[in-house]
């Protein structure tokens, strides 16, 4: 298994984290105990991520891939503000009021989705092309 | 000579010769344009931007027919030029106090190269129309870079012809207004009439300075192809991923578009003046705001819900963006207002996370802070015409 299978796997697990939130959205408790039961998973790939940009970074420029490296630039700029948004929603879930828990879960599920979409279908592709026959640090 | 403004009340735009004019700042011009031209490992990006403006000016001109070009220049507040050394063997013309350079320089600083590539497609377009031949056009001299005045090469040859403008673009009958549009003691249809009275043609220097920043009365056909022609270039050369960055450039640059000009009205004189004292609660500001866009020639905004604090739903009926997408490259698989995007996010992350009613100065540090910190607002359009749908629909919510 690749870094990006072990993402993909992680995108799978997470997103059936948000469905199980969303469908116990209705009821504070409920859904305040499926994010805690998730956060670990969440704060560790995101980790994980904030990671990936500059080791992606630095590939492309090792193997001379100056569109990939200039890419990955962009990508790490916007990547870094969602994953510092999405980190402090599940680190501060217990400071928040229930209103506010679900009303920002649920802008947070779409933050997340989209990043997953972006990075299955944009960034994945420029980590496999430069990392093909090697493996990640 | 006057400049023949045409105001379409009922689309919310403005023409001349049949090309849709839109009120952008310097804060996005030249971020749009860094954004583009930063891209140059990638795409070939300076073509792009001069070839765009030659392309809608030379329409323009055309539809006008005899027009004082430089006269036209000044009025849309791209500075002072001097297009009187342009001949059919070629010749040279310059700018004084370009938008772009000046632009640049409060920007980002003093520039390495030359920056007014506006400036070059519209001085091609001039030549092109004047001598009726091919001609390319380069800058030599900019202000940004140093020079006292901007100075630009025209030697005949060129592209042997020009594709045509999308001009006023594709455009559908309104549908009614969403209830909640009026929902607020903000009186919308005074704002647009007092906003169509300001001055906001360029000064004797080709400047037009309002709500704090420096206005040009801009080519929305420009935006469109320069935007949409970098996505397409992105995507061809470099594949899709390619394409989503170059689309969360554009976005960004609608954000910074919302901060500074949409920040610069809600702090000026004018807002003061003439919506302040409508105002009433927090969300008449989001009223008020989306009650001048409707004077900006940007299509007809309206409020669609509004979660105080919490969660904004936008229409934007016949955007100029997809008025001038549809027209130049048909139906889109995904939706294409970015300018639009950026500015629904700027707008609830200006009012209800910036504190924009205390009037905090619009620093590079309040940027960041206000869309990297703490739960700032993020936009998405889930709706868009290019994509089949009546109007565009964006949805900002607090993260």
């Amino acid at each position: 298994m690749s870094l990006v299978d072990d993402f993909r796997a992680e995108h799978v697990r997470i997103e059936a984290g948000l469905v199980a939130a969303e469908a116990v959205s209705a009821d504070p408790m409920k859904l305040l105990a499926q994010l805690q039961a998730m956060r670990a998973d969440v704060l560790v790939h995101f980790n994980k991520k904030d990671a990936l940009y500059p080791a992606l970074s630095a590939q492309c420029t090792k193997v001379a891939d100056a569109a990939g490296a200039h890419l990955t630039r962009i990508f790490e700029s916007n990547m870094t503000v969602q994953s510092a948004a999405v980190k402090r929603f599940f680190e501060g879930l217990e400071n928040a009021t229930p209103a506010v828990r679900a009303s920002s879960f649920r802008t947070v599920a779409t933050v997340i989705r989209q990043r997953f979409g972006t990075e299955e279908s944009a960034v994945f592709p420029i980590y496999n092309r430069t990392f093909k026959g090697e493996k990640a640090a | 000579m006057t400049i023949p403004v045409q105001l379409h009340p009922e689309a919310h735009l403005a023409s001349i010769g049949g090309e849709p004019h839109v009120f952008h700042c310097h804060h996005y011009n030249c971020f749009l344009q860094k954004s583009i031209a930063d891209q140059g490992a990638l795409i070939d990006a300076k073509p792009l931007l001069t070839d765009a403006a030659a392309e809608v000016v030379f329409s323009e001109l055309s539809a006008l027919g005899t027009v004082d070009t430089d006269e036209l220049f000044r009025h849309l507040g791209f500075g002072v030029i001097d297009s009187t050394k342009l001949a059919a063997s070629g010749g040279s013309a310059t700018v004084k106090g370009s938008h772009y350079a000046l632009g640049w320089i409060s920007k980002f600083g003093a520039a390495s190269e030359p920056v007014c590539f506006f400036n070059a497609g519209f001085i091609e377009a001039v030549a092109r129309h004047r001598f009726k031949s091919n001609f390319t056009v380069k800058e030599t001299a900019c202000v940004a870079s140093g020079a006292r005045e901007c100075t630009f090469v025209v030697t005949p040859g060129g592209r042997p012809s020009l594709p045509a403008s999308p001009g006023m673009g594709t455009r559908t009958p309104f549908p009614p207004r969403p209830a909640f549009a009026t929902r607020t003691p903000v009186d919308e249809a005074a704002i647009v009439t007092a906003c169509g009275g300001l001055p906001l043609g360029g000064t004797v220097e080709g400047k037009i300075d309002a709500f704090g920043v420096s206005l040009t009365r801009h080519y929305a056909n420009y935006y469109n192809l320069l935007s949409y022609r970098f996505d397409q270039q992105m995507e061809s050369i470099a594949g899709p991923a390619a394409a989503t960055a170059a689309r969360l450039l554009l976005v960004e640059a609608g954000q910074v578009c919302a901060f500074h000009t949409f920040g610069g009205i809600m702090e000026s004189a004018e807002w003061e003046g003439l919506i302040k004292p409508m105002i009433k609660t927090q969300e008449d500001w989001v009223y008020g705001m989306v009650s001048v866009v409707n004077a900006l020639g940007w299509g007809r905004w309206s409020v669609a819900a509004l979660t105080p604090g919490e969660r904004l739903e936008l229409v934007v009926d016949g955007s100029y963006e997809s008025n001038g997408y549809l027209a130049a490259f048909g139906a889109s698989t995904t939706p294409r207002c970015y300018l639009d995007t950026g500015a629904t996010s700027g707008l609830m992350n200006l009012i209800y996370h910036a504190d924009i009613m205390s009037r905090p100065a619009l620093t590079p540090a309040l940027y960041e802070q206000t869309f990297r910190d703490g739960r700032f607002f993020v936009a998405r359009e889930v709706e868009c015409r290019t994509m089949g749908a009546k109007a565009c629909r964006f949805v900002a919510e607090r993260l």
